[in-house]
């Protein structure tokens, strides 16, 4: 059993809870244990960054103390924390006069960065810690006949010197994530694209007219549904193609965040959560089963 | 050192940085803001730096805020230039001169007021509780605030809600 802190963020516990019950309820089944931490936002690596760098790396770097002081690794649940946390956590590292700087200020509040502590995304345990095979070996129900839009988001991957998950210009684990689920990755147009998220701070339409790109991309190459890894990703593209019937022709194509197909081929129940989708996904599930 | 030698030391350092510019376009080329809004061009960011062009007010408008951070221009620039960071470093900029957008505004004030970015709703906690979800331990408001008091971001706060209201 590995033990972390369990960073969930922002959007996760607060708008789509649903895919904190799919990370609760599948990475103990590999022996991975959450622990909960008073953890407030990561911060945003976008807006607080863009706004001021030096309250971005300290925040960062006060929720860092924590996970220190309990003296566990932390794992993420969303790509936007794992981008702040690891990149704060590798400079601040490697950087003293930053870490000088940064912990001048948390002196205010009573706390040290010491650069102890390492920040993993969960498909990154998943991929590296527990493997494809230990996941395969783990499906019950295979997602045969599923086509699978995988969107990796940038994230995850970018900056690729600092985050060192996957190839940023032709990600390949989560297509293997999915192919060891029985699904089939397809591929499709602007795969690489940018979900817009970034952009919603200062103009919806153009945040949701990127995310439509991509919802017409895995629509053309005839995808059953679209699965990231990201819940800000996951908010464009679910609740976002509400958004996009404002703008365009209406799309339908259900979202999945991985660890909930994880589970459904698991065999596990997650009903509950999956009916809180926009885009209903029940279409998928009967396609599964029938 | 007062705070405006800083600011424009800050700005020799963004200029240094974009002097390996070419102008090629591969930053346009790839940038998924610069497909739909075609107004938000990093080459053309770029080049304004370059040419120390500040004529439509490179840092008063909003332009650069529509930057979605997915460092594709970042990674693919053929002089290494990390543009997706310079760009940031111009949001920096920019709010120190008290221009930043609206939302950006709101989600840091959330962030100072609540510890997160998104709102805890009593229909969210319904949810949380029909999922069978553990109450999340509460960060501790008092050390957000005076980390928000003593890096500055208070204070540019303030000072932009006072420009724009």
């Amino acid at each position: 059993m590995s033990k972390f802190a369990f960073f969930v963020g922002c959007t996760i516990p607060y708008r789509i809870p649903f895919v904190e019950t799919s990370i609760r309820k599948t990475l103990p089944e590999f022996g991975i244990e959450l622990s909960d931490l008073p953890f407030a936002c990561c911060p945003d690596p976008g807006g607080v960054q863009g706004f001021n760098s030096i309250t971005w790396y300290t925040l960062a770097a006060r929720n860092l103390c924590l996970a220190e002081e309990a003296n566990l690794n932390i794992i993420t649940a969303c790509s936007g924390c794992f981008e702040t946390l690891k990149v704060s956590n590798t400079k601040l590292k490697n950087d003293s006069s930053l870490k000088d700087k940064v912990n001048e200020h948390l002196n205010e509040v009573g706390r040290e960065f010491k650069g102890t502590i390492e920040v993993k995304h969960f498909a990154e345990v998943l991929y590296d810690d527990v493997g494809i095979d230990k996941i395969a070996a783990k499906v019950q129900k295979p997602l045969t006949g599923l086509r699978l839009a995988t969107h990796t988001g940038c994230h995850f991957v970018k900056p690729p010197e600092i985050l060192q998950t996957d190839n940023p210009e032709s990600p390949q684990r989560l297509d293997e994530m999915v192919e060891a689920l029985g699904a089939q990755a397809v591929p499709y147009l602007n795969k690489l694209m940018c979900c817009g998220a970034g952009t919603r701070g200062v103009n919806q339409d153009t945040a949701i007219a990127m995310a439509h790109e991509k919802i017409v991309g895995a629509e053309k190459a005839k995808a059953d549904a679209l699965v990231t890894i990201c819940p800000t990703c996951f908010v464009q593209y679910d609740v976002g193609q509400r958004l996009m019937a404002k703008q365009f022709e209406k799309t339908n194509l259900p979202v999945f965040v991985y660890p909930e197909l994880l589970g459904i081929s698991m065999g596990m129940d997650l009903s509950t959560g999956l009916k809180m989708h926009t885009i209903k996904v029940a279409p998928i599930l009967e396609k599964l089963t029938g | 050192m007062t705070e405006s030698t800083e600011l424009l030391e800050k700005f020799e350092e963004l200029l240094e940085v974009t002097k390996l510019c070419y102008q090629c376009g591969t930053c346009a080329g790839g940038c998924p803001v610069f497909r739909q809004y075609p107004d938000f061009n990093p080459r053309r960011v770029m080049e304004k730096l370059l040419m120390k062009d500040f004529s439509d007010q490179i840092f008063d408008d909003q332009q650069i805020w529509y930057c979605s951070m997915c460092y594709t221009c970042s990674v693919r620039c053929p002089q290494g230039i990390d543009i997706g960071h310079v760009i940031t470093e111009m949001k920096n900029l920019a709010v120190q001169i008290k221009n930043a957008p609206p939302g950006i505004i709101a989600e840091m004030e959330a962030i100072m007021e609540t510890g997160v970015t998104a709102a805890i709703s009593k229909g969210i906690m319904k949810r949380r509780e029909q999922l069978e979800l553990p109450e999340l331990p509460p960060p501790n408001l008092d050390e957000i605030q005076k980390i928000f008091e003593v890096t500055g971001a208070s204070k540019y706060i303030k000072q932009i809600k006072e420009e724009t209201s």
